[in-house]
């Protein structure tokens, strides 16, 4: 709703740019994280993370539900009544912080992850359609892009998550309804520009059907750009899943996320349990930074011009 | 303009219209109103059935629209279950807490991160560039509601220099403020930096040098003002962002604004004061929407033949 010049990032590919001559991929990467050791450094925690997140139950790490009764509330490097070191702490029922931790990397990159992808996928099939079609779907994709832009999620998805209920495949659902507009602005764009493009219009010269030009000639040309805001995405997404948890509408107990246990750290901040809030507010400030640094880090690789 | 104007405010209720049938739709359809207002698990059949009765919904769907649209037009969306007053009037009464939050937030971001994107702008890719783009990025990326938590466990629980929470001017704005304020900080900085950093190359700019203007005069009279147009663009989604932000900073720093009524009646099942609040954050924001894309318009003429 709001006017705004649309700049449309076009892919070296295309704009005529070739990319360095790779060499070997690994050794090109190295390179290129040498040039830029920050934005290296935050692709590195990101997949650190995520491979937290998928290998988190087969990691050595003590039973995060495990409640220890005798070490409450212990500080982060104190040990507890029988020589276990907890090294980020304990929660009020004697949890080891450090396991609860890397077991909400679990559900928080997860459901952000699950959102992010399918949000992309129905975000850039649908900005495809518009752009490809246009006419009747055009202006409706767009005016549904509008009025989804025009709202504050977070509101309208508290209304939501209370009327469906919250459990992990609805907030999955409402994340993606909240994230998929943002694809759909970005397929479009990037599609209306390749269609100009001289290779398309040989492949309609050739005779090639719709199908085939998007599938053979555009979609390749999209995946590097979508890739980038789907790695954006995934932060804000990975934000708002905790702001609905930390407020009790998304994830519940007995599961664990970041949010959660921001949420029931919070109660201990009076009586001094700051690790409680640290720690898993440190893991989702850091997943969330680095995915923003990659994301740009992408962005520069592909020499994709904002 | 006017022409644009009567475009813009028509799009605007559009939206509205819109959001109100969604809400309508969502909790008639999506969810049922009774089972809203009482848990089918607590409630005995007889109980429900009252309720059916009393407030109408038994009646077919298309009669309870045209009740609600009538009433919603005339701001009436019945009485709050909870306060014993209209929901309209329990919402209305926060919207000025809100927009004094959200007012002060938005000052104090412009004040902030004007002058830190003319400073990068003008290091040109120095020490002092690398550093503020270091750490805008970083604000940018950070939760609001967990630098929230950590700012009170620092200032109110530490230190004891401000109040934990609470509503007031001051001292009690502090700490919201700078929650609120921190990621649009980060966010503004750096697309202001950007924007600046392109005007600079601008041919206008060696000549207001030439003519022997001193560089603030440069800046000020010259480059701001074509760079604040994206400051400009940008503040339409902020306030969304925003309002996002205040459910969560809101319930935080108990800050009896419409973020926590919302979240208040959604949790006490009190459903008119659950419509009021969506629709009139709704009105909120398209209001802010249109201003800003009127004034938009109003500045730069090339927006109005879009």
């Amino acid at each position: 709703m709001t006017a705004q010049t649309s700049h449309v990032p076009i892919p070296a590919s295309i704009s005529g740019e070739t990319g360095k001559s790779a060499g070997s991929g690994l050794a090109w990467l190295l390179r290129e994280a040498r040039k830029a050791p920050f934005y290296a450094a935050a692709a590195l925690i990101l997949v650190l993370a995520v491979g937290t997140a998928v290998l988190g139950p087969y990691l050595p790490f003590p039973d995060p539900e495990a409640q220890v009764l005798g070490d409450r509330m212990l500080g982060p490097m104190s040990r507890g009544a029988d020589g276990t070191l907890y090294l980020a702490g304990t929660d009020n029922l004697g949890r080891d912080t450090l396991s609860r931790t890397v077991h909400g990397a679990r559900l928080s990159i997860g459901i952000a992850a699950s959102a992010a992808v399918i949000a992309g996928l129905l975000g850039t099939a649908l900005g495809i359609v518009a752009a490809y079609r246009g006419g009747i779907a055009d202006l409706l994709v767009m005016r549904m892009v509008d009025l989804q832009m025009a709202f504050p999620s977070l509101v309208l998805a508290i209304f939501l998550l209370y009327i469906i209920g919250s459990n992990v495949t609805n907030l999955i659902l409402l994340l993606v309804v909240f994230s998929w507009a943002v694809f759909a602005r970005m397929a479009r764009a990037q599609t209306l520009s390749l269609r100009n493009q001289p290779f398309v219009e040989g492949a309609v010269a050739l005779g090639a059907s719709d199908t085939r030009i998007i599938l053979r000639h555009i979609v390749p040309h999209l995946i590097p750009v979508m890739a980038i805001v789907a790695v954006f995405d995934f932060a804000g997404v990975m934000l708002a899943e905790a702001g609905l948890s930390f407020l009790g509408l998304g994830v519940l107990p007995p599961e664990i996320s970041w949010g959660l246990m921001l949420s029931q750290g919070r109660e201990y901040i009076n009586t001094g349990g700051w690790w409680l809030l640290a720690v898993p507010g440190a893991a989702l400030s850091l997943t969330c930074l680095s995915a923003n640094l990659t994301s740009r880090w992408l962005q520069v690789l592909t020499r994709i011009q904002e | 303009m006017t022409a644009y104007l009567v475009r813009r405010v028509t799009a605007g209720v559009a939206v509205l219209v819109a959001l109100l049938l969604f809400a309508f739709l969502a909790t008639h359809y999506i969810g049922d109103p009774v089972a809203f207002l009482a848990d089918p698990e607590y409630a005995t059949p007889e109980q429900i059935e009252q309720l059916r009765q009393e407030g109408g919904y038994n009646r077919p769907v298309w009669a309870q629209l045209g009740d609600f649209m009538a009433g919603a037009v005339q701001g009436d969306f019945g009485e709050s279950v909870y306060h014993n007053q209209p929901s309209r009037d329990v919402v209305l009464e926060r919207v000025p807490r809100t927009l004094q939050l959200g007012a002060v937030a938005f000052a104090v971001t412009f004040i902030v991160a004007i002058p830190l994107a003319v400073l990068a702008a003008r290091g040109q890719g120095n020490a002092v560039t690398l550093t503020i783009v270091g750490v805008t990025t970083f604000l940018a990326s950070m939760p609001g509601f967990f630098v929230a938590l950590g700012l009170i466990f620092i200032f109110a629980v530490q230190l004891s220099w401000l109040p934990t929470s609470g509503y007031g001017w001051w001292p009690e704005m502090i700490l919201p403020v700078i929650a609120l304020a921190l990621a649009p900080i980060g966010r503004y900085t750096q697309v202001l930096e950007q924007a600046i950093g392109r005007e600079l190359k601008q041919q206008y700019v060696s000549t207001a040098r030439s003519k022997g203007l001193a560089e603030p005069t440069v800046m000020r009279r010259h480059v701001l003002r074509n760079a604040g147009l994206v400051g400009i663009t940008l503040v339409g989604a902020e306030v969304i962002t925003l309002l996002n932000g205040f459910v969560l900073i809101e319930q935080i720093f108990a800050w009896p604004g419409v973020g926590r009524v919302l979240l208040e009646a959604v949790t006490g099942r009190d459903l008119p004061v659950v419509m009021a609040g969506v629709v009139y954050i709704g009105v909120i924001v398209v209001t802010v929407n249109v201003v800003v894309d009127v004034l938009y318009a109003w500045i730069d003429p090339r927006v109005r033949l879009a």
